[in-house]
């Protein structure tokens, strides 16, 4: 019985989705730049014209890494602006030109909470604004509705980003994702999909959380310091050892 | 020949008829202002035939008073189409033979005679034309006649062009005194109205608006004020949207609170630009249709916000990474940029701590959110001694700290010690978020 229904349904319906595979999605995405994440999202990347939110454990925290491939491509492929509506710090224009977003690009708006929101509504009325990033850690679902409908207008990127404590809430986002740093690993990020259109998605994903060539840096760095102790074990004159340094030297041989 | 008239709602003045001119210049106020006339016949050919034209001309007639579909008289003559509207207008039906079956009060010049020439039984201009001349101009004036000649088109009329000003200033008097900024919006936006007339006929579009606003009292609790008061508007483009123009003002009004109950606004044109229209295109375009330009949103947000709210980085050639970008007002500085790409910034963080935060030190180790661990560095920034301030010079060791909680960070550590024999001092400057 369970299997009648997938056989009456035409497949090749455009418009008709199954809810047990991802949403092809009749709108246009933006690849995000991690290949493992676009195969997660339907359409293969950010839905254009429509609200993706981001729950994060703290405001400031790993937003650049998940948005800043996407926002590249999308500024090197047509002219646009990008607007950030209520960051909680400053953008720092070198950094974010240097990984693909110039600075003559970015607009920032500092604003508090209704003002903000009034902000991103009408940056999504223009039609020279490319994406808009909008920190709102306290917006009502009605709202949110609003700027998914303005979103839809003009056929932008949209990013909501709130805190976890949003999670529960309803959302009229397409997409909801949750970001989180990894424990012991401080050049992870891992994402978790909590609304898609397509099955729910049980695990993690484990994207870059920065940079690849500060994560390489980072890296060298570990092992010039990890040779460097071992180094200055190997030069310890063998007789002169101190009774404290025995736990040290097991663990080394 | 070919006229139209059109009614025009009170107040009747010249203002509220200057959106004709964009269609022809050849426009005349009929009897004090109370319809306005459009010779059609010279220009129609450029609008696309007469019925296109009328249409149009009915279009802006709607949009310039906000009141849906008037009546309309059109007719050979300025007076016949004149008569018919006057006629449209009391809703009765045109008269089967025109012009000879129209009544004689229709006419401006014979109202004064109707009353003693339907006594005798002449009520119609055609009857009144069938009588004889002589007679006629030696009871009532050779002037009834040569009004009725012109009526017919037998006689040439003569007519008072409407003409624009050379400067654009038009006063109101408000209908009851504005006790707020918002009331004045309203008085403000039928000038507006006038505006775009005034910007249409002429080809310009504005940049700089001024709204100045006469106080009715000369003190309040005792204490002089000025008798008037004024407010500019500025906008980056010229425009000939007034819907634009509208919103910025009612920006800036909402933030002005009056001195005293007003009774009276001016809007002056301050500075204009000749508006190049753009040409259509016969592919449909690839950008979505509709939607504002750029700079219409950054003068709106700036108006509500202030200018200090909306701005964008320009970037500064310079080691210090506190004067490494510069921020100024959106609207200038979107689009330039500033000084070409900085060495290894992939490096830097995209979240800049400003000015930066004091870390509490636990032992040597600067704690945020739990102690941190430095996982590169030290990075030498040594920059800034040039500077005349205090704080210009930086003496700065860069390093990469982590912890689980607060994650990546860019922290530094004063390379001189606030005092001899004290601790180093460390700050938090930035975040890789």
């Amino acid at each position: 019985m369970s299997a009648l229904p997938s056989l009456i349904l035409p497949f090749a319906v455009p418009g008709v989705w199954h809810a047990d595979v991802l949403g092809a999605g009749l709108s246009q995405a933006q690849p995000t730049g991690h290949a493992l994440l676009d195969a997660q999202l339907p359409g293969g990347g950010w839905p254009l014209g429509a609200l993706s939110e981001v729950l994060q454990p703290r405001p400031g925290r790993n937003e650049w890494p998940l948005v800043l491939p996407a926002l590249a491509a999308a500024t090197a492929r047509r002219p646009g602006v990008v607007v950030a509506v209520a960051p909680p710090q400053e953008p720092f224009g070198p950094a974010l030109q240097a990984q693909g977003l110039p600075a003559g690009r970015l607009c920032v708006v500092r604003a508090e909470a209704s003002a903000a929101l009034w902000a991103t509504e009408q940056a999504l009325r223009c039609r020279d604004v490319q994406a808009v990033l909008a920190w709102l850690p306290q917006v009502a679902p009605a709202a949110l509705r609003r700027l998914q409908l303005a979103a839809a207008r003009q056929q932008q990127l949209l990013w909501v980003f709130r805190p976890v404590s949003a999670a529960p809430q309803a959302s009229p986002a397409l997409l909801r994702l949750q970001v989180q740093g990894r424990d012991g690993e401080p050049t992870g990020l891992r994402v978790r999909i909590l609304k898609r259109r397509g099955p729910p998605l049980e695990q993690a994903l484990d994207l870059p959380g920065c940079h690849p060539r500060l994560a390489q840096a980072l890296a060298a760095q570990a092992r010039r310091r990890e040779a460097a102790q071992n180094a200055a074990l190997q030069t310890l004159p063998q007789g002169n050892r101190h009774a404290l340094d025995r736990a040290a030297l097991a663990a080394a041989a | 020949m070919h006229w139209i008239a059109l009614p025009l709602p009170p107040p009747h003045e010249e203002a509220m008829a200057w959106w004709a001119l964009r269609f022809t210049p050849r426009v005349a106020l009929a009897d004090g202002g109370e319809a306005v006339l459009l010779e059609l016949a010279a220009c129609e050919r450029l609008w696309g035939g007469r019925e296109a034209l009328r249409v149009q001309v009915l279009r802006a007639w709607t949009q310039a008073h906000e009141v849906p579909a008037p009546p309309i008289g059109e007719g050979p003559t300025a007076l016949l189409a004149l008569a018919l509207l006057r006629q449209a207008l009391a809703q009765r039906p045109p008269p089967r033979r025109i012009p000879q079956g129209l009544p004689l009060h229709t006419l401006t010049a014979l109202r004064p005679h109707a009353p003693s020439l339907e006594r005798m039984g002449c009520r119609t201009w055609g009857a009144l034309r069938a009588l004889p001349r002589a007679g006629v101009a030696r009871r009532f004036g050779a002037q009834v006649l040569q009004v009725l000649d012109q009526a017919f088109g037998d006689a040439p009329e003569a007519h008072t062009w409407l003409e624009l000003p050379d400067q654009f200033a038009l006063s109101a008097e408000l209908p009851a005194l504005a006790e707020s900024a918002d009331t004045l919006l309203w008085a403000a936006s039928r000038c507006l109205a006038a505006l775009q007339g005034w910007l249409q006929a002429r080809q310009q579009g504005a940049l700089a608006l001024e709204l100045e606003w006469r106080h009715d009292l000369r003190r309040v609790d005792g204490v002089a004020i000025a008798s008037t008061q004024a407010l500019q508007v500025c906008t980056a483009q010229a425009t000939q949207d007034t819907a634009h123009l509208r919103r910025l003002l009612s920006e800036h009004l909402a933030r002005t609170a009056l001195a005293a109950p007003v009774n009276r606004i001016t809007l002056r044109l301050l500075e204009s630009a000749p508006l190049a229209q753009c040409n259509a295109s016969l592919l449909p375009s690839d950008t979505p249709e509709g939607g504002e330009a750029l700079h219409q949103l950054l003068e709106r947000l700036t108006a509500r916000l202030g200018p200090a709210q909306v701005q964008a980085p320009v970037l500064r050639a310079d080691h210090r990474p506190e004067c490494m970008q510069q921020w100024q007002p959106a609207a200038e500085a979107l689009g330039r940029g500033g000084d070409g790409p900085v060495p290894d910034a992939v490096l830097l963080p995209p979240w800049l701590l400003r000015p930066p935060r004091p870390l509490a030190v636990q032992g040597n180790r600067p704690c945020h959110h739990g102690p941190l661990r430095l996982l590169a560095g030290p990075q030498r920034f040594e920059a800034g001694w040039w500077s005349e301030e205090e704080e210009g010079a930086a003496q700065r060791d860069y390093f990469v700290a982590h912890n689980d909680t607060a994650g990546l960070l860019w922290v530094f550590r004063e390379r001189q010690p606030p005092a001899p024999g004290q601790p180093h001092r460390w700050f938090l400057h930035g975040v890789f978020g």
